[in-house]
Formats: C-alpha cells, sequence, structure tokens
C-alpha cells in the first residue's frame, strides 16, 4: 500500500486530502506542525510526502533541504511541494532542484493530486 | 497710462495736423517778404532813373536786369528756406531706417519744433521702435540662448532625451529616465512591452521613413531587483527624423501619480490574493469530494447546483491567478517553462474546466484540434490559464445558448489556435484598447464585471511564449481571438540555450512535476 505523509497546519486543506486518499486506498499520516512533521518523516517509511510551504516551529523549505540530506530518508520517497504561496524564481528554482513537485494547493483538487501521485508512482 | 498714451498721441496729431498750415504761413511770410525787396530795388530805380534823367535809359535797363535777376536768385534762396525741413525729415527718415542713433540730431531747428514736423519725426520714430521691439522679442522667443534653454528643460518636470542615429543618447535632462552611466538605448530606464520598445520602433523606421511620431503609455521604469526602487510610470511621445543629428527625440512625462494608485491597488489585491486561495483550496477539493463520493446518487437539480459551485470557485481561481500572473509579470518575475508539447495535451488539461463553465451558462462550446499538429514550445499551465481566460471572455460577451468554437490549424512555421463566439463583438475603437492593463469595455464597465486584467496577462504569456495574440471583430455578429505559436521545430534551437527551457520539468496546474525520464 502506497504510503502518503500530509505536513500540513490547515486543518480543513489537511483533513480534505486525508479523506479522498483514504478513500482512494492510500495510507495516510497527517501532521500539522514543522517539528513534528520531519519527525515523522524520519521515523517512518513513505512513499510520498506532501509538504506544505508555510509551516509552524519549521518551515516546509527547510524541513525539504533536511530530508534530502543524503542518509536522511530513503532515496525513494518523493517529496511534493503544496503550497498557495508563489514564489520569486529564485526560491522556486531552489526548491526546483531538490524538490520532486511543486504544486499550487487552489489549482488541484483532491482527485487531481491522486492522478499527479499515480503518474509519479 | 492709457489715458495719458492717447491724450499724448492726440497733441502729437495735432501737431503734425498743423505742419501745412505753418508751411503755407512760412512760405507767405517769405514770398511778400522777397517780393517787396524786389518791388524796393525796383523803386530805387526807378527814383534814381527820375532823378537823372540823362541816365534814365541805362539805369532803366540795369535795373530790369537787376530786378529780374534778383528775382531768380530771391526765388531760389525761398524755395530752398521753404524746401529745407522736407530734406531735413528725409535725412532723418534714412537715417532711422538705417538704425542710426543720432538721428534726432538734424530736427533741433526751433521751426521744425513748432511747425510740427518734429512730431512728424517722432512719430516715425515711434513706429521704429515699436517694430524693433516686437522683432527683439520674437528674437527671444525663437531663438533663446543654449544656457536658457539648458536651464529651462533642468527645471521641467518633463524629460527629454535626445538619441543619434546609432541610438546613444546625446542628451538628456535630469528628469528624463536614464540609468546613470549609460550612453546608449540600454540606458532608458522604461520598461517596455515585448519588443514594443523604442529601439525596435528606430530600427523599424530605418530606411522607411522620414519622419514619424508615436507614443507609448502606461510605461513604468525597470524595478531593481531588491524591489527598493520607487516605482513610476510615464507617458512616452518619440519622434523620428531621419537623417537628422538629434534623430530620435523623446519626451516623457510622468504620471506615476495616476497610474501609480491602480498599480498599489493591484499589489494589495496580490497580497490578498494569495490568502484567498486557502480558502479556495478547501470550497474546490470539497465541492470535488461531494461530486466524486455522490455523483451517481445526485438528482440532477443537485448536480447542477455542485456544478455551479465548481463553475463559479474556479473561475474565482482563475481571476486569482490572473492577479498574481500580472504582478509578477509587472514585476518581471513571471516566467513560462517551455517544453515540446502537442496542443491536444493544452486543451486537454482544460476542456473539462471549461466545458462545465460554457455549459452551465448556457453555451455550448466545442473544442476542435486535430491529432496531427506539429509540437509547439509551451508552458501547459499558462497556456491553459490563457485558453481559460479566452473561453471565459467569449462566454461574457456571447447570448445565452451561443456557441463558442476553440480550433487550432498550422500555417507554416506557426500553430494557430482559436476562440470563436457569435456574440455582440465590438466596435474597432475598443478592438485597439483591447490589451492594455486595467482597460474595461463600456459595456464591462456597465455591467461591472472583469478586472481589465485577463487578456492583458493572456498576451503577456503568449508573447512569453514567443507567440502573439490578434483579433478579429465585428460589432453585433461577435469575435475571433487567435494564439499563434511558433512551432517547437523552428525555434528548438533558441530555445535549448535559453533558461526557460526545460525537458526536466513538467508544467501542471500552476506548478510543474520533474520528469524522471519518461515523458508524461
Amino acid at each position: 500500500m502506497t504510503k502518503v505523509l500530509c505536513i500540513e497546519d490547515d486543518r480543513f486543506i489537511g483533513e480534505m486530502y486525508e479523506r479522498s486518499l483514504k478513500k482512494a486506498g492510500y495510507e495516510f499520516d497527517l501532521r500539522a506542525d514543522g517539528d513534528e512533521g520531519l519527525q515523522a518523516a524520519m521515523a517512518n517509511y513513505y512513499d510520498f510526502i506532501l509538504l506544505d510551504l508555510m509551516l509552524p516551529n519549521k518551515k516546509g523549505d527547510e524541513i525539504l533541504t533536511e530530508l534530502k540530506k543524503p542518509g536522511t530518508i530513503d532515496p525513494k520517497t518523493k517529496i511534493i511541494m503544496l503550497t498557495n504561496f508563489q514564489q520569486d524564481d529564485a526560491a522556486r528554482m531552489s526548491l526546483e532542484n531538490v524538490a520532486d513537485a511543486y504544486l499550487i494547493k487552489a489549482d488541484i483538487t483532491p482527485r487531481r493530486l491522486i492522478s499527479i501521485i499515480e503518474r509519479m508512482s | 497710462m492709457a489715458v495719458d498714451k492717447d491724450k499724448a498721441v492726440e497733441t502729437q496729431v495735432t501737431k503734425i495736423q498743423g505742419y501745412w498750415s505753418a508751411v503755407v504761413g512760412r512760405a507767405a511770410k517769405l514770398v511778400i517778404a522777397s517780393q517787396l525787396f524786389i518791388v524796393l530795388i525796383a523803386i530805387i530805380f526807378m527814383v534814381l532813373a527820375i532823378n537823372t534823367p540823362e541816365d534814365s535809359d541805362m539805369l532803366g535797363t540795369v535795373g530790369v536786369g537787376v530786378v529780374i535777376a534778383l528775382e531768380v536768385l530771391v526765388q531760389t534762396v525761398v524755395i530752398y528756406v521753404l524746401l529745407s525741413p522736407e530734406k531735413r525729415l528725409f535725412d532723418f527718415i534714412s537715417k532711422v531706417a538705417l538704425n542710426q542713433d543720432d538721428n534726432l540730431v538734424t530736427l533741433n531747428h526751433r521751426w521744425d519744433e513748432t511747425s510740427g514736423l518734429k512730431a512728424i519725426a517722432t512719430f516715425i520714430q515711434d513706429i521704429k521702435n515699436t517694430s524693433a521691439a516686437a522683432a527683439a522679442a520674437a528674437e527671444v522667443t525663437s531663438r533663446p540662448s543654449v544656457d536658457y534653454l539648458l536651464g529651462a528643460f533642468e527645471t521641467t518636470s518633463v524629460g527629454f532625451i535626445i538619441m543619434d542615429s546609432d541610438l546613444n543618447i546625446t542628451y538628456h535632462n535630469s528628469a528624463a529616465p536614464v540609468l546613470d552611466g549609460y550612453n546608449n538605448e540600454s540606458g532608458l530606464d522604461l520598461l517596455f512591452d515585448g519588443e514594443d520598445t523604442v529601439s525596435d520602433w528606430v530600427k523599424s523606421l530605418k530606411d522607411k521613413a522620414v519622419k514619424a511620431d508615436r507614443s507609448w503609455t502606461r510605461v513604468s521604469n525597470i524595478p531593481d531587483d531588491n524591489q527598493d526602487k520607487e516605482r513610476k510610470y510615464y507617458d512616452v511621445i518619440a519622434s523620428f527624423a531621419s537623417g537628422n543629428e538629434a534623430e530620435t527625440v523623446l519626451v516623457t512625462v510622468d504620471h506615476s501619480e495616476d497610474y501609480g494608485q491602480d498599480e498599489d491597488d493591484l499589489q494589495l489585491i496580490a497580497f490578498a490574493a494569495h490568502e484567498l486561495r486557502g480558502p479556495v483550496t478547501v470550497i474546490r477539493g470539497y465541492v470535488d469530494i461531494l461530486l466524486d463520493e455522490m455523483g451517481d446518487s445526485l438528482d440532477p437539480e443537485d448536480k447542477q447546483l455542485l456544478d455551479r459551485l465548481t463553475v463559479s470557485v474556479n473561475r474565482l481561481s482563475s481571476y486569482i491567478n490572473n492577479i498574481l500572473n500580472t504582478s509578477r509579470y509587472d514585476q518581471r518575475h513571471l516566467q513560462v517553462t517551455l517544453s515540446p508539447q502537442n496542443i491536444k495535451t493544452v486543451t486537454n488539461s482544460i476542456d473539462d474546466d471549461v466545458a462545465l463553465r460554457a455549459n452551465s451558462q448556457g453555451r455550448l462550446l466545442t473544442i476542435n484540434v486535430p491529432d496531427d499538429l506539429p509540437l509547439v514550445a509551451a508552458d501547459i499551465s499558462g497556456l491553459g490559464e490563457v485558453l481559460t481566460n479566452l473561453v471565459d471572455n467569449a462566454i461574457k460577451y456571447s447570448r445565452e445558448g451561443g456557441s463558442i468554437e476553440v480550433a487550432a490549424s498550422t500555417k507554416g512555421d506557426t500553430v494557430n489556435i482559436s476562440i470563436t463566439d457569435h456574440g455582440i463583438g465590438m466596435p474597432a475603437s475598443v478592438v485597439n484598447n483591447l490589451f492594455k492593463k486595467f482597460y474595461r469595455s463600456y459595456r464591462s464597465r456597465g455591467s461591472a464585471t472583469g478586472t481589465g486584467i485577463g487578456l492583458y496577462i493572456s498576451k503577456a504569456i503568449v508573447e512569453q511564449h514567443g507567440g502573439s495574440l490578434s483579433v478579429r471583430s465585428r460589432e453585433g455578429e461577435g469575435s475571433t481571438f487567435t494564439i499563434t505559436l511558433p512551432t517547437y521545430d523552428s525555434i528548438k534551437d533558441k530555445l535549448k540555450t535559453s533558461s526557460n527551457f526545460s525537458e526536466q520539468v513538467v508544467r501542471e496546474s500552476s506548478g510543474w512535476i520533474k520528469n524522471h525520464g519518461t515523458r508524461v
């Protein structure tokens, strides 16, 4: 079963993905705090990590940097940045070098997210 | 003042009019006096002839001779004396004409004063002085000194930039938007749209036009990287005169206060738009979940409600993207990521959304894109937003039940995508302004819909693809918007060196996914 960790502090959004991904047969963990999210990511194996950028205690880009350090997590894990904040080019490029995808939350529906995850599997 | 002046003129005129009688009086006096003198001489001879009868014959002859001689002499003297004022007047006029300032010296005879001759001379002098003053004034206006001009240019808030035939800046005043340390066209601190720049315009005129003028509105200065430079907005007027040393002259008028307000509003809205995305994500997502989970069990009326919710939240999302894209474009932060794409992939990415938008608003949308079109270099999400904007526009300006066609075809090295409606169309005056920022036609102003940036940002995105967006319209018959894109093959060599090009990244709904070896 595909395992997904979602680090998202907006409960409405987090639980929205939780509901549709679980219905679609995914194993789904939700964390609403940056630090807790990082710990969860390091403690378990996940196929996908959905990572928000604006998070309490630890920002998404910091978590991304930590997770992508060699030996931290399984290199097979794919990290999808989920944000509603459009970065300027420099910030986007730096994410582009390490993340596997970068999606604007407002532009995708849960079904769309599932189809993207399926394409990336 | 005016009364004094009138009185002085009146006195002068009275004196001038008195000149004739003065001349007649003087002539009469001289003629009478000279004739009396001659008569006296004649009487003397007659008396001598009577007293000396022996010499009377001789005296008579001599007397007649003397009288005749005297008469000739006296008449000459009288005529000379009578005409001498006229001679002085003519001398005076000649001197005035030749600008010799000592001219009045010759009119200092007492008779000149009393007769009115001096009044005539003064009058002529006044006319001369007045016209000389007018000429001098005209001289100042038409040929001011260089210092005078430069001083004026430094005081004005209007910018002046003069460029030679190589587009080097040979002069600019301090109000002109010119970057320090540059003396060529790249020193212009003006941000033109795409290739519609002053230098492109001048280059297009070379060898073709002798003289030409044109203007640009709402041209901003170039923002710096850390955003702390004050944003300015200018109207720019350019005139070109081929072969002239100052071949191109630019005049810039700072309209920052007028235009800046809209821009400030936009920045504020852009800031707020980020916040709106949170609730939009939730509404869109939950409606999607409801449709997914209840879709089959919904009765048609409930399904319609959810569809309308979907359409509305999708439109809201498009508005937000237009605002954010415009804001990023204006800050020069909007970048497209181009990769070889089929037009069909682009239309497939939006067809569900636009079909729902059209159908729920009672329009019949058909999308007819052949499978065998050449590839184009496209940013799927950017181009998708453009198509969505154009279909939205077609919905807005057509009637319930009207049809909208999206079609694509190839022509030479380009692929054209057209969006046609059969709605209200628009007159040429509207077409000319259609792609301007914040432009809303009188129609959309009336219905208070539209932000005036949808077409502006669509054009910008298409131009970032190296393409163009055009429109053909007839009032009452409808409009066709056409996106023209270069084929991938025609630009691939240029693209591979461009930072916009990426084969590793696939754009997806305003974001991207890394392409891990296989084409998605």
